[in-house]
């Protein structure tokens, strides 16, 4: 971890407020400048069990999870048992109750009477916000600015909620303050000042979908919940009225993509949204949204599997399945964001894509993405143009002698007439059919017809952005992966600059500070050289810029959250580079900055 | 009984059911209802299951959504409700409705959205060729219970009934006028509409023949029924196991409020059209 960065980790158990309680402190300190990532933990229970919340609070944006913590609340012994050797040199643990007897190493243990000053606030329920104050002293933060944050997050709870968990918040900061504790990370030092626009947000990758979602125009979600995709629904569902749309709720998965492609045919911009169970159950669907070529969205936010799997956890599993779901061969496009902006911005191009081309497009987030606390710039932040397109017009049809719903084109997407348009009659066929849409079995027809479908493979592979490839040209090392692991790289190659050379703003390539999408840097000069090759439009798979940068690498390192390494099988599959060193994760946690970092110098040498 | 003006539904594919199907009965019912409501081909959105009914979307002339097996109803729903102003009905045998999709039949029931769900039931799977069906009678010999059929029926009346259905009713292709009554007033009702039709399979149903209907149907309204009453309405579908005849006829009507309009947003111009109309699509 760098100088200008500190990890606040929050544990408890369930029903103890430890989201809630980190989240406020993350936009307090968030708002005071700093960059901030917040990344959860918690069993699949409602009551009891591990929960935590951690904030990666930097000078500049960040974007991972270490393992190291400087400050550890422990809000009951579980969490001491289980996080303290993961608190840093120097780091502090913040504990209500016995300390004897636990062997902290280097750290220093603060004994704050958390149950005593929630009680005295109005209830031992706001122990967390006590527990919030002690932190937001300890970080040399002004007691308003967390008052404020407090104020927003309950101001639907009624006065005396709010009242007490104020008063706990003051009565936590305020116990250190009194007992002349000194502040031990004082962020004011870090310059915060202008660093960042006030219109920067922190929010999970399923919140900036959601918002793009609204953006493209979709007027219909169909789903079931199933984490970690639930709370794009609850977002949708909440704002469904302001924003015009509507939000079914299905008795199954099953019901909900065909719900969607019901509505899609019917000419609304449409999606479904599951993790990897629902998605399963979505497949026979999927390939009728196919053959009917009807423009969908689909988002399958990943959780581990097989089966129930380890249901709160992450993994990014299911890539494989995703390209090849369904029985028959059609073509899809699959997408899978990096990171909160990403899901924001090309959402709205999933929705684009999937109307030009009418197919399904499948959208990959994994719970990481869905329920870590992402850093969304006001610059970033952007609505596109919504463009209606590939629809026949209401007078073409009345010209028009024999309209054909799938008439046979060189690109292979045919003009769409919508039911209720005169003259536009089409029979919208799960049996292959003819150019009208009726059934046909005929051997010629049903070659065109294939032919015809697949034909958009290779206009959409030419149109598709390419795969981004961050650092410099030539590099000792060239990182390839897709999706989550995005950040938690990029922030493993900045660390790795900064041990060994002065920091330089120069070798940092992440978009959020250089505004740009790409930064091929070749101005860099370090000796310690990492390239990352990320990938986000997956399929159809970018063989050329992916053959032709790691024919190029001198080394090659393939990060996955998974067991198999299926972005390096796909890459095999595609250009016949075989990928020698992996480093996969499947714990069912994410990849920690330190690990990437480990595993970079040691490939280096180092 | 085509009347003048039905043809106007034909496609340029002429059925392929077998001679004396009863699908052909429900197909001439269907036309007609549609005719005597005055709606327009392009009004109409028809979303067929896959079986022998279900190749019923190649001989309809409106427009056709042909589906997966049992995966009628959520369709039907979303085209609902992307555009409130199409007429929309859902066509399946006994096997999609009340075998591989029949908790969509349960939940759109409930629901209560305004659309027409029309269930071929042959009492097998036929375009298969023959099995038994959910509304296989116990004992009956087919191709997978070749010593007869071990388990109950379902009676899908009493279920949609039970579920939540505002309309409810029996018909029986081999009344084909009697069925385009009934098609109509399920197509005017505002709600879910769910109507069983008896319909002969002349291939893999020896014993439900036109003959064995005729003995046991009776006509509702030909007693004075009044479908209003949804515990009468119970009875009256557990009629034939309980004393052996089959009432056909609307078993129940009732006034509930649709689920598209208990949503706010639909309120007004169909989302369909607010959002192409500006492109000259449904302008
Ligand atoms: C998922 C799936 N399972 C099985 C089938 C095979 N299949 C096609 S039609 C059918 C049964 C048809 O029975 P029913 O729905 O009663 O229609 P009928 O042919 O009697 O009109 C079956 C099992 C299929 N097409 N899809
Ligand atoms: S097999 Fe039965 S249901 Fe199918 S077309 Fe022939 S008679 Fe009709
Ligand atoms: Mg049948």
């Amino acid at each position: 971890m760098g100088k200008n960065e500190i990890a606040i980790k929050i544990g408890g158990e369930a029903g103890f407020g430890i989201k809630a309680a980190g989240l406020i402190l993350g936009k307090a300190i968030f708002k005071s400048g700093a960059g901030v990532f917040g990344y959860s933990e918690y069993p699949s229970l409602i009551r009891g069990g591990h929960n935590t919340y951690q904030m990666n609070v930097a000078a500049g944006a960040v974007a991972s999870a270490t393992m190291g913590v400087d400050i550890l609340v422990a809000l009951d012994k579980k969490t001491v048992d289980l996080d303290k050797d993961y608190v840093t040199d120097g780091g502090i643990l913040i504990y209500d109750g016995d300390l004897a007897g636990i062997n902290l190493k280097h750290a220093e243990a603060i004994d704050v009477p958390l149950v005593e000053l929630s009680e005295k606030a109005g209830g031992i329920i706001a122990r967390n916000m006590a527990a919030l104050g002690a932190a937001m002293y300890l970080i040399g933060l002004g007691l308003n600015k967390i008052l404020d944050e407090v104020a927003v997050a309950f101001r639907d709870k009624g006065q005396e909620t709010m009242a007490m968990n104020k008063t706990a918040v003051e009565l936590g900061y305020n116990y250190l303050k009194n007992k002349k504790t000194k502040p031990r990370f004082n962020i004011n030092e870090w310059n915060l000042e202008n660093k960042k626009s006030e219109r920067d947000e922190i929010m999970t990758a399923n919140e900036a979908a959601a918002t793009g979602m609204i953006w493209a125009g979709c007027k219909f979600y169909a789903a079931y919940p199933m984490t970690p995709a639930t709370s794009i629904m609850h977002v949708l569902a909440e704002k469904q009225r302001e924003a015009n749309l509507v939000v079914h709720q299905t008795e199954d998965e099953i019901s909900a993509i065909g719900a969607a492609i019901g509505a899609a045919t019917a000419g609304v911009r449409a999606a479904t949204g599951t993790s990897g169970g629902g998605f399963s159950l979505m497949t026979e669907y999927l390939g009728l949204a196919a053959i009917t070529e009807t423009p969908l969205v689909v988002i399958e936010a990943q959780r581990t599997g097989p089966a129930t799997g380890l249901p709160t956890w992450t993994e990014q599993s299911d890539l494989k399945f995703i390209i090849n779901a369904s029985h028959g061969e059609f073509p899809r496009i699959v997408i899978a964001p990096g990171d909160a902006s990403e899901a924001m911005e090309m959402i709205q191009r999933a929705f684009g894509l999937a109307e030009v081309w009418q197919l399904p497009v499948i959208f990959i987030l994994d719970k990481y993405l869905s329920e870590s606390d992402f850093t969304v710039s006001d610059r970033e932040r952007k609505k596109q143009e919504i463009k209606r397109v590939g629809f026949v017009s209401d007078k073409e049809l009345a010209s028009l002698r024999n309209y054909k719903r799938y008439k046979i084109t060189n690109s292979g997407a045919s003009e769409r007439s919508v039911p209720g348009q005169k003259h536009g009659l089409a029979v919208f066929n799960s049996d292959d059919h003819d150019e009208c849409g009726f059934s046909s079995d005929e051997s010629v027809n049903r070659k065109k017809m294939m032919d015809k479908r697949f034909a958009k493979v290779k206009l959409i592979a030419s149109e598709l952005p390419e795969p981004i490839m961050y650092g410099p040209k030539e590099a000792e090392l060239t990182i390839i992966g897709w999706g989550s692991v995005k950040g938690v790289v990029l922030d493993a190659m900045q660390e790795i600059k900064k041990s060994s050379s002065p920091i330089s703003e120069m070798g940092y390539l992440r978009k959020e500070q250089t505004g740009q999408p790409k930064a091929e840097n070749q101005e860099n000069r370090d000796n310690k050289e990492v390239s990352f090759l990320h990938l986000s439009y997956i399929w159809p798979f970018p063989k050329k810029r992916v053959q032709a940068i790691l024919n190029k690498a001198k080394n090659i390192l393939l990060i996955e959250n998974n067991k198999t390494g299926q972005l390096g099988e796909l890459v095999r599959q595609e250009t016949g580079v075989e990928i020698k060193n992996k480093f996969l994760k499947y714990d069912g946690r994410p990849f920690f900055r330190e690990e990437i970092v480990g595993k970079i110098n040691e490939l280096m040498g180092q | 009984m085509e009347k003048m003006g039905a043809e106007k539904f034909n496609t340029d594919f002429l059925p392929t059911w077998c001679p004396g199907c009863g699908n052909y009965g429900i197909w001439q019912a269907l036309k007609q209802a549609f005719l005597e409501l005055s709606l327009e081909p392009h009004q109409l959105f028809l979303v067929y299951d896959i079986g022998c009914f279900g190749n019923g979307a190649n001989f309809i002339k409106t427009y056709v959504f042909h589906s997966l097996h049992g995966r009628t109803l959520p369709v039907a729903l979303g085209a609902k409700i992307g555009n409130k102003d199409l007429t929309v009905i859902a066509l399946a045998g006994d096997g999609g409705a009340y075998g591989e999709g029949v908790q969509h039949l349960l939940h759109t029931a409930r629901y209560n959205i305004d659309i027409t769900f029309l269930v071929a039931n042959n009492q097998r799977f036929s375009l298969t060729a023959g099995q038994a069906s959910p509304t296989t009678k116990e004992g009956t010999i087919t191709k997978t219970t070749p010593f007869g059929e071990i388990k109950k029926p379902i009676n899908p009346l009493v279920l949609s009934l039970e579920a939540g259905a505002s309309f409810v009713a029996r018909g029986f292709s081999g009344e084909p006028e009697h069925l385009k009554q009934i098609i109509k007033e399920a197509i005017i009702h505002k709600g879910f509409a769910h109507v069983d039709i008896l319909q002969p399979c002349v291939s893999f149903n020896k014993e439900n023949t036109y003959e064995w209907y005729r003995n046991v149907i009776y006509k509702l309204e030909e007693h004075r029924y009044a479908p209003h009453n949804q515990e009468r309405a119970l009875d009256k579908a557990r009629e034939f196991e309980l004393q052996g005849k089959l009432p056909i006829g609307v078993l129940y009507k009732g006034a509930r409020e649709t689920y598209e309009d208990k949503i706010p947003q639909l309120e007004g111009e169909s989302l369909a059209k607010r959002g192409l109309k500006g492109i000259g699509v449904l302008a």
